[in-house]
């Protein structure tokens, strides 16, 4: 976790903001430096920080919010093709863990 | 959770690596599912929080269990700064997941001197992730159409800068002042210092002159040799670029352990 990210969950729960925290847990057939890679989602949709954008990020940002309601988080599997990698800056296709953290 | 986050925050601000570990997985009849997404903040002599009362009371039993406790926190030992997923065994009907990653403070260059080398150096590092302090006291060569990538210039005298200033682990921490007595008048504050990196410019002689100084002040030669001097990777370079290059290669290698 950065210092940054760790810095906006604390000043959106002064907020009381409900929110999560979305990681790369895994990343198989692709860089390890992508582990740890992480972002903040907000109630309202709002986001802090990149997982690496495109059509995934969107996927993990609408799961954050369903996960937001119920408060569970939960881990989800995402398979990337080898294009779709490509376009956003994943050198490797293949699957990908993200981790979904709701922070209560 | 809110107060566990404050809680890491206010460790962050002592010099110990810390790390957390979230719960990504569980494998159990005992264990609820419930606790996905709980974390418990640890260094490498022991827990320090968990994020909620649940998670301690199921993990405590599970941690007397001396084995399980020192896989733990032989990840806070280890030297490099990587995250990683790993699978413990409880017993055998009970299997947790962990993601394992330090909470760390972007690394921090600070450049003392704002001459020819800073520059370059300055512009690399800040493409090698790092966020920039260029220090120096005079005016006309510390601003940002020289620096636009640095994150702060200071204009003060560099005994001034060590008042208030604290260097920890994750500081680099680069000499090239105008002059030797300046080099010496910065070493002698930060020797002492966790920085993961001191280097100063200066060819052999003027750092053996630094040198004796500093051990005609009581310094300890075996403390002299962590800081690297020459300066930078022998890369055979020539011009201030070039060893800004030779710098910015040597500072890679020692975060990244090489």
């Amino acid at each position: 976790m950065k210092k940054g990210i760790l810095e906006k969950i604390i000043n959106l729960k002064e907020d009381n903001v409900r929110l999560a925290r979305a990681f790369i847990v895994q990343a198989k057939s692709s860089s390890p430096r992508n582990t740890g890679t992480e972002m903040i989602i907000t109630e309202n949709g709002d986001t802090f920080g990149s997982i690496g954008g495109g059509k995934d990020e969107k996927t993990v940002i609408e799961k954050s919010l369903d996960l937001m309601k119920t408060g569970r988080s939960e881990k989800l599997k995402l398979t990337l093709t080898r294009k779709e990698a490509a376009e956003i800056g994943w050198v490797c296709g293949g699957q990908v863990d993200i981790f979904i953290q709701v922070i209560s | 959770m809110e107060d566990f986050f404050k809680k890491i925050y206010k460790e962050l601000q002592g010099s110990k690596k810390i790390l957390t570990a979230v719960l990504t997985d569980i494998e159990s009849e005992e264990i609820s599912q419930n606790l996905l997404g709980e974390m418990f903040l640890f260094d490498e002599e022991g827990f320090i929080e968990f994020s909620s009362e649940k998670l301690e009371n199921e993990l405590e039993k599970f941690f007397l269990n001396e084995d399980i406790k020192n896989q733990i926190l032989a990840v806070g030992e280890a030297k490099n700064a990587d995250s990683q997923l790993k699978e413990f065994n409880l017993d055998s009907n009970n299997k947790l997941e962990f993601f394992l990653e330090p909470v760390v403070n972007q690394p921090h260059l600070t450049v003392f001197g704002a001459g020819h080398i800073a520059e370059p150096l300055v512009k690399i590092c800040s493409l090698l992730d790092f966020s920039i302090t260029v220090v120096d006291d005079r005016e006309e060569f510390l601003n940002f159409d020289r620096f636009p990538t640095a994150d702060q210039l200071l204009r003060l005298p560099y005994k001034d800068y060590f008042t208030s200033a604290r260097i920890r682990e994750n500081d680099y921490l680069v000499i090239v002042t105008r002059g030797h007595q300046h080099d010496y008048q910065v070493l002698k504050e930060v020797i002492d210092s966790q920085a993961s990196y001191i280097g100063m410019i200066g060819s052999s002689r003027k750092i053996k002159t630094v040198y004796d100084q500093l051990i005609k002040d009581g310094i300890n030669e075996e403390k002299l040799a962590r800081v690297h001097a020459p300066i930078g990777l022998d890369i055979g370079s020539e011009t201030p670029a070039e060893i800004a290059v030779a710098i910015a290669a040597e500072i890679v290698a020692v975060r990244r352990d090489r």
